[in-house]
């Protein structure tokens, strides 16, 4: 049981935080904290897909001049996550204006406090 | 060299993301707006060459993107199946921005009318790119891309409900897109492929052997529930209500006839391609699917009945029509599926006619939304009434129009299943329910104004709102015969689903 | 007689014009409720509003920690029967990635194979994140830009903004001033041989980008948003994005539609392709800060 952890010790603690980030979403009233917890989910799901390519002993896939290493190893997650990485960038960056946008118009960003102005206009 | 006709898909989709990227730079809206409604007519021209092709030749190709083969390089497949939402999805796109094009130049700025039409464009071109896909990655990067045009779509008209709106639907979207990541991750730790066809074969050798099994369920299990929150399937449909009862009258169509059906059709593609149908019933997600399937039916239905809001109500009968949807795919048969598909077809001639007869009837009755205060809006603009009759007829399942075939081919599907029970009575149940919240609506467009109503709406109509509107009654007129087709001459298109389920593979 | 007529007939029509809740019709029973009094008081309906609030926001975060610590033990179950981390014979490591690493320089012309598969092999991917990045700035874009002239700002913030420009002019501050003066040509130096290496070493398009983009903000910060706008003004912003992502969009395109059809082409696009890359990249990162900073590029 302890080797299993120590063995899949990046898993594990991709999970772990994408269990927290999910929290986080879930609870947190402040809407710049949720943006935060998301960051956090997608950052666990990197952490997976990056893990996923590591062999024991390989070096960097960069072929060429320096010679073919014997183990190298897999190009492809990382290739994965470099996309991951940026589409993460843009979905923040596009809340992160949404909220800019509902402050000036609201002047609050806590979600109990949005909800009542929000429905005391709409009244 | 290819057959000509091969290189069709891979145009539409790159005409598509050329005009988004294009639309961003023109200077006026109108310009724009052409632009937009042109690449929708041509993706329409060129989807229908690729459905004569396939379905005449009873075939269905991979076109590689690149000259690396499937598995070292991308790939799209296209069949009759794919060829025929393509062709679906981008005719009611283009009817939609025209029937909506009025309430659209009023309610987006005219600085941020470019953009809006770069988000038309690029929704275009990742529901294209959703049908024809054949790798999950590709799938997955652009279902992002729709989320964000999505939300832009929602977002476009300007005021502070709307921006509450768009972040629910933001914050669940990418609830929906994490999970289908993970998802996607654990299917790659374990079968190493990216790309559906080599998939397929190692999750059918994962099964043979039993190895990994508690993996592949729950990868199973993660994609499905993400792409289901994204589709609003219940209980994940909270964020719709607001969102496309709140937009514009052209983004609601868009987003409640095609946006969901999108992420519906990927999930199809991946049912019958990666994981097969019987694996899906043999882990229970069949079942989980068919549950909240009929529960979305009831749910959806009770939850529209209360609502006064034309727009609103309209949107929580989407969440019910995408529960039978839904229980289409979890009766787990070839029966099940191929009902979907037609109900599919239905729901996105029939909800985008709802939404633009909605719209142009508040138009005219001096932006009015609660149904007491549209008494009577159809005599203002009988196309819109008429167009706003048939679609409500559809909805609830009337003979001759479209929803009535659906109900009868998901009847069907369910005789010979373990849940035929359950199913016919929801079928029953649910139609009850749309009548009644559907017959009242179609009552009081119908019905006499009392006097005071009658002077409010005069005095408060502007004469431009009150105008002869063409495009509206061009779009209304197209999807209400769209509507009859499907609800008369159904048969050559079960014809061509039948075909495309079985190239599907 | 005549009085129980027009009784259910003004039930109908009442019914049907909505002014009578239509779940009185229904086939089964919903909560027993009375006819409605006309409309609480304001003081009540906010009590209510304000109990369900606090019952929702209370009982709430217990569900979630819930829900949260269910997903986690699945996952869980879900990483344990996973292949166990850093084995050479895992099923990732299959012909797909021994392929990749044998052929990327013959086939694709570059050492690193990470930049191969992402620009070649599986560019339709890259394509469509940079579109994303395109539609992220687009939106941001629709949401935040001032419009010149538009009664959305509200006079204080511009003071405020007037002056905070007005002091950068005075004094500009001098410990960042000189610190730009030494990095930012560091900085920019440092992103092109990125942009240009991204082929032999680890680099390419997006790190490259980003470096510049940050060059630039640097730039902005130290010297102030004229001084950049001198060389950078917004329609060159614009230009520089859409050219560069039509750039891409169009030379991937045209090697799709070659290589599908088997037709043969001359030149390799890769570099072209992360060039193009690295400027829409660079674009979007600075146009972010201008954007969430000040509303304008």
């Amino acid at each position: 049981m302890l080797d299993l952890i120590v063995t899949n010790r990046f898993a594990i603690t991709a999970v772990v935080l994408f269990g927290i980030g999910l929290l986080n979403v879930m609870v947190q009233k402040n809407l710049i904290k949720k943006v935060v917890g998301f960051n956090i989910m997608d950052s666990a799901v990197f952490l997976l897909l990056a893990s996923l390519g590591y062999v024991d002993g390989g070096t960097a896939p960069i072929v060429g001049d320096v010679g073919f290493h014997p183990l190298y190893i897999n190009p492809i997650p990382s290739g994965l996550v470099l996309t991951g990485i940026v589409v993460s960038v843009s979905i923040t960056a596009f809340a992160l204006a949404l909220i800019q946008r509902v402050y000036r118009r609201y002047g609050t960003i806590e979600l109990d406090e949005l909800l009542e102005r929000a429905k005391k206009e709409a009244d | 060299m290819r057959p000509f006709a091969e290189n069709f898909p891979f145009f539409c989709i790159f005409l598509a993301l050329t005009a988004g990227i294009v639309s961003a730079v023109l200077p006026s809206g109108r310009a724009a707006w052409r632009l937009t409604l042109g690449v929708c007519a041509a993706s329409f021209l060129l989807s229908m060459g690729v459905l004569a092709y396939t379905y005449g030749g009873q075939l269905s190709f991979t076109y590689t993107m690149g000259r690396f083969p499937a598995p070292y390089g991308n790939a799209l497949q296209a069949g009759p199946w794919q060829a025929l939402m393509a062709v679906v999805f981008s005719g009611v796109m283009g009817l939609s921005l025209l029937g909506g094009a009025r309430d659209l130049f009023r309610d987006v700025k005219p600085s941020r009318q470019p953009l809006y039409f770069t988000m038309a464009d690029m929704t275009l071109a990742s529901l294209l790119a959703l049908t024809y896909t054949t790798d999950v990655f590709t799938g997955y990067v652009f279902i992002e891309i729709s989320t964000i045009a999505a939300c832009a779509l929602v977002m476009a008209k300007d005021s502070g409900p709307n921006l509450i709106a768009t972040l629910r639907y933001l914050f669940m979207s990418l609830l929906g897109s994490g999970m289908f990541l993970l998802g996607l991750v654990f299917l790659n730790s374990i079968t190493g492929h990216l790309l559906m066809t080599p998939l397929s074969g190692a999750v059918a050798a994962l099964c043979a052997s039993g190895g990994y099994h508690t993996t592949l369920v729950i990868a199973m299990g993660l994609m499905t529930v993400g792409l289901g929150v994204k589709s609003a399937m219940f209980p994940f449909h909270m964020w719709l209500p607001d969102a496309h009862g709140g937009a514009t009258t052209a983004s609601s169509a868009i987003l409640s006839g095609l946006v969901l059906k999108g992420y519906i059709a990927l999930m199809i593609v991946l049912m019958v391609r990666v994981f097969s149908l019987e694996l899906t019933m043999e882990v229970g997600i069949s079942n989980i699917l068919l549950l909240f399937g009929l529960l979305g039916m009831v749910m959806g239905s009770l939850s529209a009945m209360r609502e006064h809001h034309v727009k609103r109500m309209l949107a929580y009968s989407s969440v019910a029509q995408i529960g039978y949807i839904f229980m289409g795919l979890g009766l787990g048969t070839t029966a099940g599926l191929k009902a979907s598909c037609f109900h599919i077809l239905v729901h996105a001639c029939c909800k985008p006619l709802l939404f633009l007869c909605a719209g142009r009837l508040s138009t005219v009755s001096a932006h009015h939304h609660s149904l007491r205060n549209l008494r009577g809006s159809g005599y203002r603009d009988v196309v819109a009434g008429v167009g706003f009759t048939v679609g409500a007829l559809s909805m609830i399942g009337i003979p001759l129009f479209g929803g009535f075939v659906s109900k009868l081919y998901f009847a069907t599907a369910s005789l010979y299943t373990g849940q035929m029970a359950a199913v016919l009575v929801v079928i029953a149940l649910s139609t009850l329910l749309n009548a009644l919240y559907y017959v009242p609506a179609v009552l009081s467009i119908w019905g006499i104004a009392p006097d005071e109503l009658k002077e409010d709406v005069r005095l408060h109509t502007a004469p431009e709102d009150r105008a002869f509107d063409g495009r509206f009654t061009l779009a209304a007129a197209a999807l209400v015969l769209g509507v009859l087709a499907l609800g008369t001459l159904y048969h050559p298109v079960m014809d061509v689903l039948d075909a495309g389920l079985n190239l599907l593979k | 007689m005549n009085k129980t007529e027009k009784n259910w007939k003004s039930q109908f029509v009442s019914w049907v014009n909505g002014e009578r809740e239509p779940k009185d019709r229904t086939l089964f029973v919903m909560e027993r409720r009375h006819i409605a009094p006309p409309r609480p008081t304001p003081e009540e309906q906010d009590r209510r509003e304000r109990h369900r609030l606090y019952r929702f926001l209370h009982g709430y975060p217990l569900a979630a920690l819930i829900i949260c610590a269910v997903l986690v033990c699945v996952l869980l179950t879900a990483v344990a029967a996973m292949p166990d981390f850093g084995d050479p014979d895992n099923p990732t490591n299959n012909e797909v990635a021994e392929h990749y690493l044998e052929y990327s320089y013959e086939e694709t012309g570059a050492a690193n194979v990470v930049t191969g598969m992402i620009l070649s092999y599986r560019g339709f991917d890259t394509l469509g994140e940079s579109c994303v990045l395109f539609l992220a700035v687009s939106c941001v874009t629709l949401l935040l830009r001032r419009e010149p002239g538009c009664d959305e700002e509200d006079p204080d913030e511009l003071r405020r903004r007037r002056q905070e420009d007005e002091l950068r002019r005075r004094n500009p501050d001098v410990i960042l001033t000189q610190a730009a003066k030494l990095l930012i040509p560091c900085i920019f130096l440092f992103a092109v041989y990125v942009l240009l290496h991204g082929e032999e070493s680890p680099g390419g398009g997006f790190s490259g980008g980003t470096i510049l983009g940050c060059g630039l903000i640097l730039c902005s910060s130290a010297y102030g948003p004229e001084n950049v706008r001198r060389f950078f003004n917004s329609r060159i912003f614009s230009a520089v994005r859409t050219f560069g992502l039509l750039l891409y969009a169009g030379l991937y395109g045209f090697y799709i539609f070659m290589g599908a059809n088997g037709l043969e082409y001359g030149a390799s696009f890769t570099m072209a392709i992360d060039l193009a890359v690295g400027l829409v990249v660079a674009c979007t990162v600075y146009g972010f800060f201008a954007l969430f900073s000040r509303g304008e590029i």
